[in-house]
C-alpha cells in the first residue's frame, strides 16, 4: 500500500475515534457547563502535549553547535 | 499526494466540522470563547498528530522518514508553545493561533511545505471559519 495512505490512515485513525467520542458527547441533551468546558480543554491540551512529549523522548535535539568551536 | 490521501483529509475535515461542539443559546461570551479555543485547540492537535504520524512512516532506500524530524520539530514546538499561550491568554486565541499556522507555512523547509500544505489549509480555513 502507498506509504502516503497508510500514514494518512494512521492519522485519520485516532482523529475519528475522538471525534466519534466528541459527537456522543454532544448528543446529550444536557450542555456542558463552563467548568466541564474548561476540564475538556485541559485534558485535550495534556494529551497533545504527552504526544509530543513521547515523540521528543525518540526523537532528542540535537546538540547545540559551539559558536566558539569548529563545526568539524 | 495522491488522490486517496485528499479523500482521508477531506473525510477528516468534515467529521471534524461535524463533531463542532455544541454552544448553548443562553452562553456566555466567555463560554463561547472557550467552545471555539478547544476546537482550535483540536485542530493543533490534528497538525502535530499529522506531523509525528508523517515523521513515522519510512520510504525509499536508504528509507528516509515521509516528513523530516526538523519539519516535524517545527511542527511540535509551535504546536506545544501554541497550546500553553492559548491557556494563558485566550483574549486573543485567533490571532494566537493564525500566527503560530503562519509560523509553520513560513519556517518548513520546501519539501516540508509541499506535504504539509494541504494539513494546514484545511486548519487554516476551520479556524477561520471559527
Amino acid at each position: 500500500m502507498n506509504p502516503l495512505v497508510i500514514a494518512a490512515m494512521n492519522i485519520a485513525g485516532p482523529i475519528i475515534l475522538e471525534l466519534i467520542k466528541r459527537r456522543e458527547a454532544n448528543a446529550q441533551p444536557a450542555y456542558k457547563t463552563y467548568d466541564e468546558l474548561l476540564a475538556d480543554f485541559m485534558a485535550t491540551g495534556d494529551k497533545i502535549l504527552a504526544e509530543i512529549d513521547l515523540w521528543r523522548a525518540a526523537h532528542p535535539r540535537p546538540p547545540l553547535h559551539d559558536p566558539g568551536s569548529s563545526p568539524e | 499526494m495522491t488522490l486517496r490521501t485528499r479523500h482521508w483529509i477531506v473525510l477528516t475535515v468534515l467529521l471534524m466540522l461535524l463533531a463542532c461542539s455544541k454552544v448553548p443559546p443562553d452562553a456566555t461570551p466567555e463560554y463561547v470563547r472557550l467552545a471555539r479555543i478547544d476546537e482550535a485547540q483540536v485542530w493543533l492537535g490534528t497538525l502535530s498528530h499529522a506531523a509525528i504520524a508523517l515523521n513515522g512512516v519510512n520510504v525509499g532506500e536508504p528509507p528516509k522518514p515521509l516528513f523530516s524530524t526538523e519539519n516535524t520539530r517545527i511542527v511540535t514546538d509551535i504546536v506545544e508553545s501554541t497550546i500553553k499561550t492559548l491557556r494563558k491568554v485566550p483574549v486573543s486565541w485567533k490571532a494566537t493561533v493564525a500566527a503560530a499556522l503562519s509560523e509553520i507555512r513560513t519556517r518548513l523547509d520546501a519539501a516540508g511545505k509541499a506535504k504539509f500544505n494541504n494539513y494546514l489549509a484545511a486548519a487554516e480555513a476551520a479556524i477561520g471559519a471559527l
